[in-house]
């Protein structure tokens, strides 16, 4: 055992190899932690590389994060194309970090709870939570309204709080959610999905083929989308305009029983364990008939099975008891928090992005729909003349579906943190999947539920958001 | 400071001790106490994602939290998967160190495969197992059609039915735990010495008698360090959940950490989350105590 007087105090105690001592490994250390603190924070250049343009050094800089794009294209042309184009011509350096979809809440809380990070942060989902940590993007909605007319009202719907008033992000675009289906099989059916009887008509002949109904029930984006526009299409809501809760109601029950049916009739259990991506990977593989979806599913198929593509076509959100309410597929919503070091430039960014939304448009191949709808003149025409569409103006129908059939979660109140709760905890896919699964029945789904919502929105009730 | 006074006092054995100890209790009090301060703080707030302060509100965030079903499925969960998942890895550990502690021909390939699973990033095989049972490209499945042992067009949802999907997140955190417990348990053989398994031999001790009496009761402290260290790993990760099912179906294999995730920072109600992260907490602190007692209290000397 060792013992504490062998270490003589004050002894000048050498290391094996007798040259050094404890004394001059501390000094040695600390002068080196010193020098690593204080030498990388007071170097200001030191590790920022090459200035991005030749010659001359921006004047300021902005760092922007958002999605890595379902449509690889439109991160090409956003990152490469339009951000350099806009540096230069606002002397600014532009860096554009791209995420995960699914990364995106904790990324942003993390830049929330550090107070640091990018001067303007991009969400999938109208971010109502986070209204506090934003400024008030009235002025950039002000600024685009000036120039290209009236906000689209499912942009508006999702990022202004009704209660606070309060424009809580900017949204520079919407996705719409149109039907996807296998014209092949359904022709074999001899119907179309064009409204949710025909849907459950079909299905069971579709999945005797082997090519059930695809709308999932799992705790993922799509589901959440899906189902919600389900709901609406029964008349079935999850707040008034007023935002109050009002799930509890008979439309709530028909659409649970209907999707019950549905789901033992059409589909298979597979729609338990989807993620984001499964529906895409399924209809890609042959063997959904139907999805909902935006058109990341089609135009997959355009590029890796041509022949595919060629069969699935696309309908608004099949009719229900309450007519065609379907939802947007996700909401671009733009935040700049307060936080941001170049504010200006951040507004300036986002307005001038959106007033000439053209490319950002072309570039997505149609996924990003304009807030402002003027941004990109002649929408209709445009989408029915895409050159790669099978059979040719396929995309027609997109036009038609952002302008009737999009609304915002939480229609027909606007989109608030109680709804963005809901939608992030998956309850609604919960609600649906318990019932389908039997262990509720639909009044008991439509009850608890219901009691669960009042509780969340009773919270940011009474933090004053709603 | 005289610079010769400065020079003593570095040499002198209680200044030294704590200047070295010193960047580690730093380190940690920064990275686990800090945290676990903020934690608690938050848990007594509605601190929201947005707003990193909240007004007081007691323990109303455990007491709504304890009313929740899905909470009260992600505690249950998370002793299960515990329990379970470190019964099986100390079974399995078990009969690997007992095998690749003897002398064979390609032992260290042997240990060096049973070790991958542990070097392999958890979220890069967990991806993997995410793979193995896709809804639609299951490997498993596909065996399962090829052998005609399922319905081709309705094969098993390994992730898509809740006792499957506990099933399979169970067996993934067996799956990478295993290897750690079999290195501990491997250590733990090679320390007995073989004095004590001659003098069990002479005393006619073999086979299972020897494992009983002898072998097991020596191992014990160290598989006790093994078990502790699986459920606080167990317990405590949510990449797997995350990766496999986050939390479905119809969130019926939630786990706690998941769960303070998704209602802490996706959900946005960070006291909320903070509450559920916590509920872990004494758990795991009263059985870590009582596994390091009773580790000592089985210590052979």
């Amino acid at each position: 055992m060792a013992d504490g007087n062998t270490h003589s105090d004050g002894a000048e105690e050498e290391v094996a190899g007798g040259h050094t001592t404890r004394r001059e490994i501390i000094t040695k250390a600390a002068a080196g932690t010193l020098l690593v603190v204080y030498g990388g924070a007071a170097t200001k250049t030191a590790a920022a590389g090459v200035p991005k343009y030749r010659a001359r050094e921006l004047a300021g800089t902005l760092k922007i994060i958002q999605w890595s794009h379902f449509v690889p294209a439109y991160d090409k042309w956003f990152d490469n194309v339009y951000v350099k184009r806009w540096g230069q011509a606002n002397d600014t350096e532009v860096t554009v970090d791209h995420i995960n979809q699914a990364d995106i809440p904790a990324r942003a809380a993390a830049e929330v709870a550090a107070q640091s990070g990018h001067d303007i942060f991009f969400f999938l989902t109208p971010p109502a939570a986070y209204e506090d940590q934003v400024i008030n993007h009235a002025e950039i909605v002000q600024e685009v309204t000036k120039k290209r007319g009236k906000i689209k009202p499912v942009a508006f719907k999702s990022t202004y709080n009704q209660k606070t008033k309060k424009y809580f992000a900017f949204s520079d675009n919407y996705a719409p959610d149109p039907c996807n289906y296998r014209t092949d099989l359904w022709g074999e059916v001899g119907l179309k999905p064009t409204s949710w009887d025909n849907v459950l008509k079909a299905a069971p002949k579709l999945r005797a083929m082997g090519n059930p109904i695809g709308i999932g029930m799992s705790n993922e984006i799509d589901s959440n989308v899906a189902l919600s526009a389900m709901m609406m299409c029964f008349g079935s809501f999850i707040q008034n305009k007023e935002q109050r809760v009002v799930l509890n109601s008979k439309a709530t029950v028909n659409v649970l029983k209907f999707a019950r049916e549905l789901y033992r009739q059409g589909m298979s259990n597979e729609i338990f364990a989807w993620t984001a991506a499964s529906n895409n990977q399924a209809m890609l593989a042959g063997r959904l008939s139907m999805a909902l979806n935006a058109i990341s599913i089609t135009r997959s198929a355009e590029l890796i099975n041509p022949d595919l593509a060629a069969k699935i076509e696309l309908l608004p959100i099949p009719r229900g008891p309450n007519g065609r309410l379907g939802l947007e597929h996700v909401m671009g919503a733009y935040v700049i928090w307060k936080f941001a070091k170049n504010k200006p430039m951040a507004q300036k960014f986002l307005a001038d992005l959106e007033i000439k939304y053209i490319g950002a448009f072309e570039n997505s191949k149609f996924y990003n729909f304009p807030s402002w709808p003027a941004s990109v003149p002649n929408i209709a025409r445009r989408v029915e003349r895409d050159p790669v569409a099978k059979p040719s103006g396929k995309y027609k129908i997109l036009a038609e579906i952002a302008d009737k059939y999009t609304l915002n979660p939480g229609w027909p109140g606007n989109t608030n943190a109680a709804i963005d709760e809901i939608f992030n905890k998956f309850l609604i896919p919960q609600m649906f999947a318990e019932v389908a699964q039997g262990r509720r029945t639909p009044e008991e789904a439509a009850k608890i539920y219901d009691r669960s919502f009042r509780g969340i929105f009773q919270k940011w009730r009474n933090l004053g958001k709603i | 400071m005289p610079r010769r006074r400065r020079r003593d006092l570095l040499e002198q054995r209680r200044f030294l001790a704590p200047a070295l100890i010193a960047p580690a209790v730093v380190f940690v009090g920064l990275l686990v106490g800090a945290p676990l301060i903020l934690s608690v703080y938050l848990s007594l707030t509605n601190a929201t994602a947005g707003s990193l302060t909240g007004g007081f509100v007691g323990f109303d965030n455990y007491t709504s939290q304890w009313s929740d079903p899905n909470f009260r499925t992600a505690f249950r969960n998370t002793i299960v998967f515990t329990l379970v998942a470190n019964a099986i890895v100390v079974l399995g550990a078990s009969v690997l160190a007992h095998f690749l502690i003897r002398e064979f021909r390609g032992r260290w390939l042997m240990r060096f495969l049973v070790l991958l699973p542990w070097a392999a990033p958890v979220a890069l095989s967990t991806i993997g197992f995410l793979w193995i049972f896709d809804s639609l490209f299951s490997v498993v499945n596909w065996t399962l059609k090829e052998l005609s042992l399922v319905d081709r067009f309705n094969p098993p949802q390994w992730l898509g039915e809740p006792n499957k999907a506990l099933a399979a997140i169970t067996t993934v955190h067996a799956w990478r735990l295993l290897p750690f417990a079999t290195v501990i348990m491997i250590a733990g053989l090679a320390s007995i010495p073989k004095e004590v398994n001659d003098a069990a031999k002479v005393d006619g001790a073999t086979g299972l008698k020897k494992l009983w009496f002898v072998t097991l009761p020596l191992q014990l402290p160290i598989a006790t360090i093994a078990v502790l260290f699986g459920i606080v790993f167990t317990a405590t990760d949510m990449a797997v959940v995350y990766i496999l099912t986050r939390g479905g179906p119809f969130n019926s294999t939630q786990m706690l950490p998941m769960w303070a995730f998704q209602t802490g920072i996706q959900g946005g109600s960070l006291g909320e989350g903070a509450a559920v992260a916590l509920f872990l907490l004494p758990v795991l602190a009263i059985v870590t105590v009582l596994m390091l007692l009773f580790a000592r209290r089985v210590e052979v000397t």
